[in-house]
């Protein structure tokens, strides 16, 4: 632990010194406990003995080569945990369970409400022995209410939360086409950083209250609370929503793919007619007011297309920002991170893999002056650090750890 | 829900809050509840963009009556300051003197053409943590780009991995990037705090909208650097499971999801249709070879969707230990009961409005205490709160402000 104490002086986070505990597979807590740990958190992640998190098996792999250690995704939640594997639901598991919560500040649990209640994690029982504890506990529907014992997962939560029927927002397509989860995971990711800040919302509270919090997030809310302006156009207005994009995020062709322009105000509307070269139909008094301009909206994509034919995304895309017009490319994901500005900020660092090798991947949104965020150890392979928990912290000696690796319970 | 007499998490802490449109307000406002005082502050002749916002009531259409501003800016006081006037830079620095935090998402450079740079902020207040919320981010070479948050969708790819994989990209529906930052600027805001309790030490933190964006998207973004891989529009897939998607059901435009993950969940999802004979075709015999016939799939789902109504599907497969939903719209999601049941929607007086549901933060604590919540302000609603008993001003000085419009 030497050399990592001194490359934690060397790089304090604003979380350093805290002590969590992780049990929890997949995407949205192990995200949490990343994010907590890539601030300086101290977060050790505990396994299933044999057979680890789920997550490990899930591609894409580095160098497509499949393994417990090469998830690409498994790598990016776990970076800079403690790794151990333990049978919690055995007695010897749950006494050395036990022994970790009684030093640590939070424990993060991930997974369905039966899981949590058959490996004794429920907060009612863990309050008693650990006072100051913060459980923050994230199930698919939440400890209360009518679907706590429902499955859940990431299509669920995208389309119960009212995004789904939102997407995608293309106002030219078959309505018999079904509603859309975002790309990737995103619902999963959202509740573990909304975890994440429901944390640290715990530990303010235990500091305030004197006492430990039991921090109840639902998978499924985080992503619905994004639904806020949904909400407040069915309350207020009567209108529900439905797949169509108003005047946002208008997808408009050009030679080489996409960009998305919006046009709002007048001083951003006289700039567009100026980089389409004041055209004729510009002239029309109708396009002089925002209102008379949204009534002609489809006409006005069609024009803007018919210029745009002529040049790139990226052309397209200076032109208009150096106009000050609120217009983006249509990237992909290698444009996005080989963009300019992406790369210029270093956005991009190489995470070490727990398989070996390195592979550059996201860092972090925010650049605190201070208390930068960094990468201290890849994530664990499985069990990597049951000698250095359980004996070197919690001095079990190794004749039991050896018995208990025997046992099956590490 | 809150513990009586207990003091609210934050309490004690002051925000000065520059912020406006959305994710700057929708990070405060959980601030606010959370038990910080928020001072938003506003221009007296350019307030907050979102009291335009057409979110309205038939017949209310001024700035007070914009459901997208009263969603994003509850728990806070609200006061004017036009700081582009000298005794209104003063008057801000009053604020910023007593605040622990200062955050701001305005274009690039216009805290520094008012005189509120960083620099300028510490020299007011040393300690204090300032957060600077943009598009691109407050360094590199586009960083003054003029951005909306849903354009933001297109420009970190998460509209290449959105949409159906043969009609080639699309948009990702409502605000996704700005809320998103709203939440990672919580946390960011929380962590610096943490720090700062424990060693005093305040500083400047600089929030990009497109990486937070991409920090969700790492599979992608991973797979593109190890593997030279450039994912495209994903549906609703989610690696090899099948059937993984949304069916048809009774009712116009009506939907569920239904996610089968593996073999255990194919099994139980049979038996809750009572096995049909298409459930033991040998193309769907394992999880490869569903995914792989999935159109086939899908289509005799759609078959059985198709004769029920999404509760009655999402119940019947529940029961069997299926993972199902609705795909809600606004106001079968408003109407569920489950999010009642966990007061989910809190409401609030409003006094244009009157009682409007806003959503509480998307998590409870027990005991807590939990979140305070109150209706968002009309402009300027604290000035008297925030000039004469939060700064001490007499009535003179602020009569003699407002009358030189640096205040309503």
């Amino acid at each position: 632990m030497a050399e990592s104490a001194e490359q934690q002086n060397a790089a304090p986070g604003p979380l350093l010194g805290l002590r969590v505990i992780e049990r929890a597979t997949g995407v949205s807590v192990p995200y949490c406990g990343k994010l907590l740990a890539d601030l300086g958190a101290e977060v050790i992640k505990i396994e299933q003995p044999g057979t680890g998190d789920p997550a490990r098996r899930v591609g894409p792999f580095y160098h497509d080569q499949p393994g417990p250690d090469s998830s690409l995704l498994f790598n990016y939640l776990n970076t800079n945990k403690l790794g151990v594997t333990l049978d919690v639901a055995t007695q010897l598991g749950a006494e050395l369970l036990g022994r970790l919560l009684q030093d640590a500040d939070v424990l993060l649990f991930g997974g369905e409400l039966r899981e949590m209640e058959a490996q004794g994690l429920g907060y009612a029982r863990l309050r008693e022995r650990y006072p100051r504890l913060v459980g923050v506990y994230v199930t698919p529907f939440g400890l209360t209410g009518p679907y706590r014992d429902r499955w859940g997962g990431e299509l669920v939560s995208a389309h119960m939360s009212a995004l789904g029927y939102l997407t995608p927002g293309d106002k030219d397509l078959p309505q018999d086409m079904p509603p859309l989860k975002p790309g990737g995971r995103q619902a999963l990711f959202v509740a573990g950083q909304t975890a994440a800040t429901a944390t640290l919302h715990g530990l303010f509270a235990r500091e305030a209250a004197g006492q430990g919090q039991c921090v109840d997030v639902s998978e499924l809310e985080p992503l619905t609370s994004f639904q806020f302006m949904n909400m407040a156009r069915w309350v207020y207005a009567g209108d529900p929503g439905a797949r169509s994009n108003r005047e946002f995020g208008r997808m408009l062709k050009c030679k080489d793919g996409a960009f998305a322009m919006l046009v709002g105000q007048d001083h951003m509307w006289a700039a567009l007619v100026d980089m389409l070269g004041h055209p004729d139909w510009a002239d029309n008094p109708d396009y002089q007011t925002r209102a008379g301009r949204s009534l002609r909206q489809q006409e006005t994509w069609r024009h803007i297309e018919e210029w745009a034919a002529g040049y790139t995304k990226e052309e397209i895309y200076r032109m208009g920002q150096a106009r000050r017009i609120p217009v983006f490319p249509e990237n992909t994901i290698a444009e996005a991170v080989d963009s300019a500005q992406v790369r210029s900020r270093g956005f991009l660092q190489e995470i070490p893999l727990a398989c070996g090798g390195a592979a550059p991947g996201p860092s972090a949104p925010y650049q605190f002056a201070e208390t930068p965020w960094s990468i201290r150890r890849p994530a664990p392979r499985l069990g990597q650090h049951n000698q250095e928990v359980f004996c070197g912290r919690l001095g079990l000696p190794q004749a039991e750890l050896a018995a208990a690796f025997e046992a099956g319970v590490v | 829900m809150a513990l009586e007499g207990m003091p609210l998490p934050l309490s004690g802490v002051t925000i000065a809050d520059f912020s406006w449109v959305l994710a700057g307000p929708r990070c405060t406002e959980w601030l606010g509840a959370m038990g910080a005082r928020v001072i938003k502050i506003e221009g007296p002749r350019r307030p907050d963009q979102y009291r335009n916002v057409a979110i309205h009531e038939p017949g209310h259409t001024d700035h007070e009556s914009s459901g997208a501003f009263h969603t994003l800016n509850y728990s806070k006081l609200g006061c004017t300051v036009d700081f582009t006037h000298p005794k209104g830079l003063g008057l801000a620095k009053r604020i910023i003197a007593i605040s622990d935090v200062a955050i701001e998402n305005f274009a690039y450079g216009v805290m520094e053409k008012v005189g509120l740079s960083y620099e300028e902020v510490r020299a007011v207040r040393p300690d204090i943590i300032m957060i600077g919320s943009s598009a691109m981010g407050k360094a590199g070479p586009d960083k003054a780009h003029v951005a909306y948050g849903q354009l933001l969708h297109s420009f970190s790819g998460l509209n290449s991995v959105t949409g159906y994989p043969e009609r080639g990209p699309s948009t990702v529906g409502g605000t996704y990037t700005d809320p998103l930052t709203g939440n990672t600027l919580a946390f960011t805001i929380l962590a610096a705090l943490w720090h700062r309790r424990r060693t005093g030490q305040g500083q400047y933190v600089d929030v990009s909208m497109v990486e937070a964006t991409l920090m969700q998207l790492p599979e992608y973004v991973m797979d593109y650097t190890a593997n030279g891989r450039v994912a495209g529009p994903q549906g609703n897939a989610e690696g090899v499971a099948a059937p993984h998607n949304c069916y048809p059901c009774q009712g116009e435009d009506k939907w569920v999801a239904i996610a089968v993950y593996n073999q255990e969940d194919w099994e139980a999802f049979s038996h809750a249709l009572d096995q049909p004979a298409w459930t033991r075709d040998p193309r769907f015999a394992d999880q490869l070879s569903r995914f792989q016939h999935r159109e086939a799939l899908d289509a005799l789902v759609a078959q059985w969707t198709r004769q029920r109504t999404a509760e009655e599907v999402t119940v019947q497969l529940q029961a069997a230990g299926v993972a199902a939903g609705p795909s809600y719209n606004a106001a079968e999601m408003y109407a569920d009961p489950h999010l009642k049941d966990r007061g989910f929607f809190v409401e609030v007086e409003h006094p244009v409005v009157g009682r409007k549901p806003i959503m509480r933060m998307p998590w409870l604590l027990e005991p807590g205490p939990n979140g305070q919540y109150w209706a968002a302000p009309t402009l300027g609603q604290h000035n008297d709160v925030v000039f004469r008993d939060i700064l001490g001003m007499d009535a003179a000085e602020v009569l003699a402000l407002r009358d030189e419009g640096v205040i309503l």
